[in-house]
């Protein structure tokens, strides 16, 4: 605890725990703490941490320079924990319609990523927490051979791999470090199609953790063919395609054995479906493949569903026949009595996605909240079925105009009034 | 027998002050002190805050006093979300609106003292001060010695552009 120190009391004079607390304020304007880095020695060692915790390059020209920058500050490096490399053309010339080159294919004739320089400084950077790559396309084959000998002595918390960067990644960082979670974000393949170096590649690779973005699922099937999926732990998905909620559901029954967490976002497919009003498309959304594929999830500790929530005005309101509304099946399909007895936790994100909660006549005038068929978790999780491990069913009401469940009493009851059980129970938590 | 609700706080200069146990419970060590001396009459010395600096801080405790369940809380959040989202309300602005060596007395103090709003508060107001400014501007607002040459001035603020998108 710090004492009081007699004389004159100046800034300097703070203990070091405040002065950081100070900075702490500071960080979100890396201006203003750039700044303070200068103001003196003993300020610049305070502010390292918070300055270079997050370093970015953001054209390709600047790739050779941070790593120049980074092999010859080893200060620095022991401070940062997030690089973020991000391809950028920089000043492309306007061709006129027609004439502009294709952006995906340009190539700017800046110095392309260079992944010996990567793998020999990563060792250095004993605080490294995550790597992002977006847009990076080395060379086919500069990848393996750059890695050489090298070994990273501690374990990568987030790969993160976005926007048509090479797949290649994936063999070359978990070849050198551990890698607990990789992230795809607007990702895709041509054709579907493997590079040639991946589909020949002998060994799984090992990724504990895996969070696929909407926009990169159609990397599911693909990735059935590199991971070792008998090492995966958990899976986080976005769906929005009929095809890519076949290839989750493939791969879910691929790796069930070992996985213990999926998080599994349905809303954009839900949406997709209903405003299509095709009572086949519907079928997808009834939870009956992932219903099928959730029991052989034997290790299986936690769920989370997303579906979104809206006013049935604006949800289809009628249908063909009853049981083509999925707001009647989708819960029935997935919540069955086979589900895995070792469930300790069950959530259901209700997504706003987009809908004001601020509009609230749409469930004051009479008409009730969309909440799907949530009854169905009362009937599948509290009536004995799960009881032995079941801890928490979590409800989650997610608003997107920064509303706050509270604002809202109606929404609460509403959800608590449909899961009786769940909520005499004592396990039902409404967030 | 005094009130059991009040209890003295003796400052290092002597000074004594009256104070309800409600206000001085914002501090975690005095309220440590007082479960951990049950009912007694026995004033509490503060070693370590002067007179002037502990008024400032009975007059933010009481100013604060409804705030106190709220800060014996747990930090559900963590540190980093209540850095982003801190507000300077307009009393506690004009309640550091003192000269420099108090303001920074008065942030010691809640630090020693272990009142987590008044040490956020007066951090917060100290940031608020560096905005914007040069790192000039900044010395001589808080008369701190610049102890780099001009060439190792120039190298940092190379070395700082990564620190900045780039």
């Amino acid at each position: 605890m710090a004492r009081i120190q007699y004389g004159r009391t100046t800034i300097d004079r703070l203990p070091v725990e405040l002065r950081t607390m100070v900075l702490k304020f500071l960080v979100p304007d890396k201006r203003s703490l750039a700044r303070c880095s200068l103001l003196s020695k003993d300020w610049r060692e305070i502010c390292l941490p918070f300055l270079f915790a997050f370093v970015k390059a953001k054209s390709s020209r600047k790739f050779k320079h941070l790593f120049t920058f980074l092999s010859g500050n080893p200060v620095i490096c022991k401070h940062v924990k997030s690089i973020s490399f991000q391809r950028k053309i920089e000043s492309m010339p306007y061709l006129g319609q027609g004439r502009g080159p294709n952006l995906l294919q340009f190539n700017d004739g800046s110095p392309s990523f260079n992944c010996a320089s990567l793998a020999a400084v990563l060792p250095c950077l004993t605080a490294l927490q995550k790597l992002v790559f977006e847009d990076i396309n080395p060379r086919q084959g500069r990848l393996r051979r750059a890695v050489g000998t090298t070994v990273v002595p501690f374990k990568l918390q987030r790969l993160e791999l976005q926007c048509n960067t090479t797949l290649d990644f994936l063999l070359m960082l978990p070849a050198i470090m551990t890698v607990d979670t990789v992230q795809f974000e607007r990702m895709s393949l041509e054709d579907g199609a493997l590079p040639p170096a991946l589909h020949a590649h002998p060994h799984p690779v090992i990724i504990p953790n895996l969070v696929i973005a909407r926009d990169a699922a159609g990397l599911l099937d693909p990735l059935r063919h590199i991971i070792d999926r008998r090492r995966l732990r958990s899976l986080t998905v976005a769906i929005d395609a009929d095809d890519h909620y076949a290839s989750m559901c493939s791969f879910i029954r691929e790796a069930g054995h070992t996985v213990t967490s999926l998080d599994i976002d349905l809303s954009h497919l839900v949406h997709a479906a209903t405003a299509r009003w095709d009572a086949e498309d519907l079928s997808l959304v009834r939870g009956a493949d992932l219903g099928e594929v959730l029991p052989t999830c034997r290790a299986l500790e936690s769920l989370r569903i997303v579906v979104p929530i809206k006013p049935p005005s604006e949800i289809c309101t009628s249908f063909a026949q009853a049981d083509c509304d999925p707001r009647s099946s989708l819960f029935r399909g997935i919540f069955t009595p086979q589900l895995p007895r070792t469930l300790r936790n069950v959530t259901v994100c209700l997504a706003c996605d987009g809908f004001s909660m601020s509009r609230k006549p749409f469930f004051t005038d009479g008409t009730e909240p969309e909440l799907w068929d949530l009854a169905t978790l009362d009937t599948a999780l509290a009536r004995g079925i799960l009881t032995e491990e079941l801890q928490v069913v979590k409800v989650e009401v997610q608003l997107s105009d920064a509303g706050r469940l509270a604002d809202i009493p109606f929404l609460r009851e509403a959800v608590v009034q449909t899961l009786p059980e769940l909520s005499a129970g004592g396990l039902l938590r409404v967030v | 027998m005094g009130d059991s609700n009040r209890l003295t706080l003796v400052a290092s200069d002597g000074g004594k002050f009256v104070v309800d146990k409600e206000v001085v419970q914002m501090s975690v060590l005095l309220k440590n002190m007082i479960e951990d001396l049950g009912e007694t009459d026995e004033s509490i010395p503060i070693p370590n805050v002067t007179s002037p600096v502990l008024t400032k801080v009975i007059e933010f405790c009481e100013n604060h006093r409804t705030d106190a369940a709220r800060t014996d809380g747990p930090n559900v959040d963590g540190d980093d979300a209540r850095m982003r989202t801190a507000v300077v309300s307009d009393w506690d602005r004009q309640f550091f609106d003192v000269d420099q060596d108090l303001m920074f007395e008065i942030i010691v103090a809640a630090n020693y003292l272990d009142i987590k709003s008044l040490v956020d508060v007066g951090c917060k107001v100290v940031a608020d001060m560096i905005k914007g400014k040069s790192p000039q501007e900044i010395r001589d607002l808080f008369d701190i010695v610049n102890d780099f040459s001009p060439e190792e001035e120039a190298a940092l603020r190379k070395e700082n552009e990564w620190a900045n998108d780039r």
